[in-house]
C-alpha cells in the first residue's frame, strides 16, 4: 500500500507542472511595434501617443499586459538593431509577464519587420520561440509592398531632410521600402503576399486611403495638422487611394484584409498614415472591441 | 507552429530511393557576417491554407517621370521643362552637401505667361506658402502645376540671390496624368553568379510604342556602381541590353537595379522619361544535391545539401497533400535551418502526421528553396511538385 501511494506521489510530482499548464488560463498581451526611424526614445508617448495606449491595454484582463516596442528601425528589417532589437524586447515582455497569447500591432514598416520574424522562424531561435507566442498582428497601414516616395529619398529627388519626419534619411531601411527591392523580398525573404505561403498567425490589415489636411476640417487635426499637411504633398507622389505614406495596394500586398478605414470608421473618415496609429474617428474603439473579443474567448 | 531544436547524426540517414535535383555549380563568396549568425539547429512548420504558388516577381516597371540635373546659373536662365497631361508635379532638391538654400524665386512661363509659382502651382512646398507644413524645409521646392496651365513646354526659372553659379540640383517632373511611359521588363526577378541578364526597353502609351531618340541604361549595384549597359535596337521601339552578371561580393541583403534615361520627340515636343526597377542577385552558395525519405518513417525526409561557403542555410518548402476531391493542395510549410560548413551538409525536415493524416497520399513536396541568411538570398530553388510516395 506504502509503495503504490509512493508511486502516485511521484507520478503527481513528475506530471503536476504539465496538469497545471494545461488548466491555467491563458494570459493575454499585446505589442505595439513601430515603423520606420529610430524609436528607441519615443515609443512611448511619442509614436504611440499614451492615451491610445491606456485605451488599448483597458481592453485587457490584466491592464498591465503591454509592452511599447522600441528600437532602431532606421536599419533593414533583418538587422540586428531592427527585429533583434524588437525580439528580445517582445520575448522580455513574454517571459517577464507569463504571456501566452500576443497581440502585435504594429504600425508602417513594423509590418515588415515581424512579417520577417514570422517568415523566416528559422533565422534565429528567439524568432521560433518569439512565432510560438504570437497568436495573431494587427498591422496598422503596413508598407508591405513599399512605397514610391521610398524611391524619391534615395533617388535625391526629393532632398531627404524633407522627408525624414515621415521617412527618415537617406538608410537601410528607406532603401528596402522601395517598391522594387518590397517585391523582390516579398518573392524570396517574405511570406504572407500572394502566390506565397501564408504566415504562420494572422496578419490582419487595417488600410488607411486619404488624407484630409483642410485647417477648416476637424479631421486635419487628428494627431497633428502639420503632419496631415505634410502627408498632403507626399501624397502628389501616390494613387487616389493612399495614406499620404503608402498606396492602398501596397498596405493590402500581404495579409488579409481587415478593413479599409472608411468602411468603419466614425462619419467614414479615411486615416491618414499619422492617423492610422491614433485614436482618431473611432479607430481606437474599433481595435479595442476586437481585443474585448480576443480577451473573452481565452 | 512547432519548432524543434535538433542535431542529426549523418548515419541516420538511410533510405531505398532519393529524389535527385538539378545539379548546380556552387561557388564561395567572402562571408564577413556569416560567423555572427545562429550556430543551432532550428526546424519550423505550420500548416497553410487556400495558398496559391504561383508567384514571378515583379519584372516590369514603368514610369512617367524624368529628372534633369541642372545648375544655379542654368535655373537662372531658364530650365524647359516639357509634361504630356496637366497637373505635373515638380520638385527641385539641391544635389550634393551645398548649403545654399533652394528656396528661391521661382517663376514659371507657359507661352506668353510669366507667372510666380503661387500663381503657377495649385499646391505648393515652400515655407512662405504652408508655414505649418512638416514637409516644407529651406531645402526643397516641391509644387503641382494648376490643371488649367494645361500641358506642354514650361520654362522653369529663378531669380535667387547667393549661392554659387554651379550648385547643382536635381528637378523632377512626375507627369503622373500622361498616358505615355517608359517600361523596363527583365527577364527574372532573381540572378545568380554568371547568369544573362536580358532588360527590354520600351516607349509606349498603353499598346502604342513610340521610337526612342536616345536612350542610355545601366546596372546599379546595393553601393552606388553603375555599369553601363549596351543597348540593341531590337525594334522600331524596342531596345534591348544583355550582360552577364559576375560580380563576386556579397550583397547580404541588398538588390541590383537597372535604370535607364530616354528622350524622344514627339509631335514638335520633346519627352523624358526615366525607369528604374530592382533585380535580386545572389552568389550560388551552395545547392541541394538530393533528398530521401528516412527509411521506415513516411514523413521525415533528409536533404543533402553541397556547401561552398560556412554559413546560416535555411531548407523552406511546402507540402501537399490530396483532398476528398483529389485535388492537389499544399497544407504545410516546413523550415529546417542550421549552420552548414563547406562540403557536404544534411539538414533534414516533416511533414506533421497531424496534418497529413488530414490528407490522402500522394503527398508533394513543392517549392522548394535553399536561403542563404549570409547573403539573406535564396541560393537554390526547384519548384516542381515531386511525390514523397516515389522517393520511399
Amino acid at each position: 500500500m506504502d509503495l503504490l501511494r509512493l508511486i502516485v506521489c511521484a507520478l503527481l510530482f513528475v506530471f503536476s507542472p504539465l496538469l497545471f499548464a494545461n488548466t491555467s488560463p491563458e494570459n493575454l498581451g499585446i505589442a505595439f511595434v513601430h515603423g520606420t526611424n529610430d524609436h528607441r526614445d519615443d515609443a512611448d508617448g511619442g509614436y504611440w501617443k499614451r492615451d491610445f495606449l491606456d485605451i488599448m491595454s483597458s481592453a485587457l484582463p490584466d491592464n498591465n499586459n503591454y509592452v511599447v516596442i522600441n528600437c532602431d528601425f532606421r536599419q533593414s528589417m533583418w538587422d540586428e538593431a531592427a527585429s533583434g532589437c524588437a525580439a528580445d524586447q517582445l520575448l522580455a515582455f513574454i517571459n517577464r509577464k507569463k504571456i501566452t497569447r500576443l497581440v502585435v500591432y504594429t504600425h508602417s514598416n513594423g509590418g515588415n519587420v515581424i512579417r520577417w520574424i514570422l517568415s523566416n522562424p528559422t533565422y534565429d531561435p528567439r524568432f521560433a520561440t518569439l512565432t510560438q507566442h504570437i497568436s495573431e498582428v494587427i498591422a496598422l497601414a503596413p508598407s508591405s509592398g513599399g512605397t514610391p516616395l521610398a524611391d524619391e529619398v534615395m533617388d535625391g529627388s526629393i532632398f531627404s531632410e524633407s522627408m525624414a519626419w515621415l521617412i527618415g534619411y537617406r538608410n537601410d531601411s528607406v532603401q528596402q521600402q522601395r517598391v522594387g527591392d518590397m517585391a523582390v523580398y516579398n518573392n524570396e525573404l517574405l511570406f504572407g503576399s500572394s502566390g506565397r505561403p501564408s504566415l504562420p498567425v494572422p496578419f490582419r490589415v487595417v488600410i488607411g486611403s486619404d488624407v484630409t489636411s483642410s485647417p477648416f476640417s476637424s479631421a486635419s487635426y487628428c494627431n497633428g495638422y502639420t503632419l496631415n499637411v505634410g502627408l498632403k504633398f507626399t501624397r502628389l507622389y501616390l494613387e487616389d487611394c493612399s495614406d499620404g505614406f503608402l498606396n492602398c495596394e501596397s498596405q493590402s500586398t500581404a495579409g488579409t484584409l481587415w478593413f479599409m478605414d472608411v468602411d468603419k470608421t466614425d462619419d467614414q473618415t479615411p486615416l491618414s498614415h499619422s492617423q492610422s496609429r491614433h485614436h482618431c474617428f473611432g479607430l481606437e474603439r474599433i481595435l479595442r472591441t476586437d481585443l474585448l473579443k480576443e480577451g473573452v474567448s481565452q | 507552429m512547432k519548432p524543434a531544436y535538433f542535431l542529426l547524426p549523418a548515419f541516420l540517414a538511410s533510405s531505398l530511393n532519393a529524389m535527385t535535383l538539378p545539379e548546380s555549380t556552387v561557388r564561395p563568396y567572402e562571408c564577413e557576417t556569416c560567423d555572427a549568425l545562429s550556430h543551432a539547429a532550428v526546424s519550423s512548420n505550420w500548416r497553410i491554407q487556400n495558398t496559391s504558388l504561383q508567384h514571378d516577381g515583379l519584372r516590369q516597371q514603368k514610369s512617367r517621370k524624368y529628372r534633369v540635373v541642372t545648375t544655379r546659373a542654368a535655373l537662372e536662365k531658364g530650365l524647359p521643362l516639357s509634361t504630356r497631361a496637366p497637373a505635373a508635379v515638380v520638385s527641385i532638391a539641391p544635389l550634393g552637401k551645398q548649403t545654399t538654400p533652394v528656396k528661391a524665386n521661382f517663376r514659371i512661363q507657359k507661352n506668353n505667361l510669366d507667372m510666380s509659382l503661387n500663381d503657377a502651382a495649385s499646391l505648393l512646398s515652400q515655407n512662405e506658402a504652408v508655414p505649418d507644413s512638416e514637409f516644407t524645409t529651406q531645402n526643397l521646392a516641391m509644387f503641382q502645376l494648376k490643371p488649367e496651365l494645361g500641358a506642354g513646354k514650361f520654362i522653369l526659372s529663378s531669380k535667387a540671390a547667393g549661392g554659387q553659379a554651379n550648385d547643382r540640383f536635381v528637378v523632377q517632373v512626375l507627369d503622373q496624368g500622361s498616358t505615355t511611359y517608359l517600361h523596363i521588363e527583365t527577364n527574372k526577378s532573381h540572378y545568380q553568379y554568371g547568369d544573362e541578364m536580358t532588360a527590354t526597353f520600351r516607349l509606349q502609351d498603353g499598346a502604342y510604342g513610340y521610337p526612342i531618340d536616345v536612350i542610355t541604361a545601366s546596372v546599379v549595384g546595393p553601393d552606388g556602381q553603375a555599369i553601363p549597359l549596351t543597348l540593341k535596337k531590337e525594334k522600331w521601339d524596342t531596345y534591348v541590353a544583355r550582360i552577364r552578371l559576375t560580380d563576386e561580393k556579397n550583397t547580404h541583403g541588398k538588390n541590383w537595379y537597372v535604370e535607364a534615361d530616354i528622350s524622344t520627340i514627339l509631335n514638335d515636343e520633346e519627352v523624358l522619361r526615366h525607369v528604374h526597377s530592382a533585380i535580386s542577385y545572389a552568389i550560388p552558395s551552395a545547392a541541394i544535391t538530393d533528398i530521401k525519405v528516412q527509411k521506415g518513417r513516411n514523413f521525415d525526409l533528409i536533404a543533402t545539401v553541397d556547401v561552398a561557403t560556412a554559413s546560416r542555410y535555411a531548407l523552406q518548402a511546402v507540402f501537399m497533400g490530396t483532398n476528398s476531391q483529389g485535388k492537389r493542395e499544399a497544407i504545410e510549410s516546413v523550415h529546417s535551418a542550421a549552420w552548414l560548413s563547406p562540403g557536404q551538409s544534411q539538414l533534414n525536415f516533416s511533414l506533421s502526421t497531424e496534418i497529413a493524416n488530414k490528407y490522402k497520399p500522394p503527398y508533394y513536396l513543392a517549392s522548394i528553396t535553399l536561403v542563404d541568411y549570409g547573403q539573406l538570398k535564396p541560393v537554390y530553388e526547384f519548384n516542381k511538385p515531386t511525390d514523397i510516395g516515389s522517393i520511399r
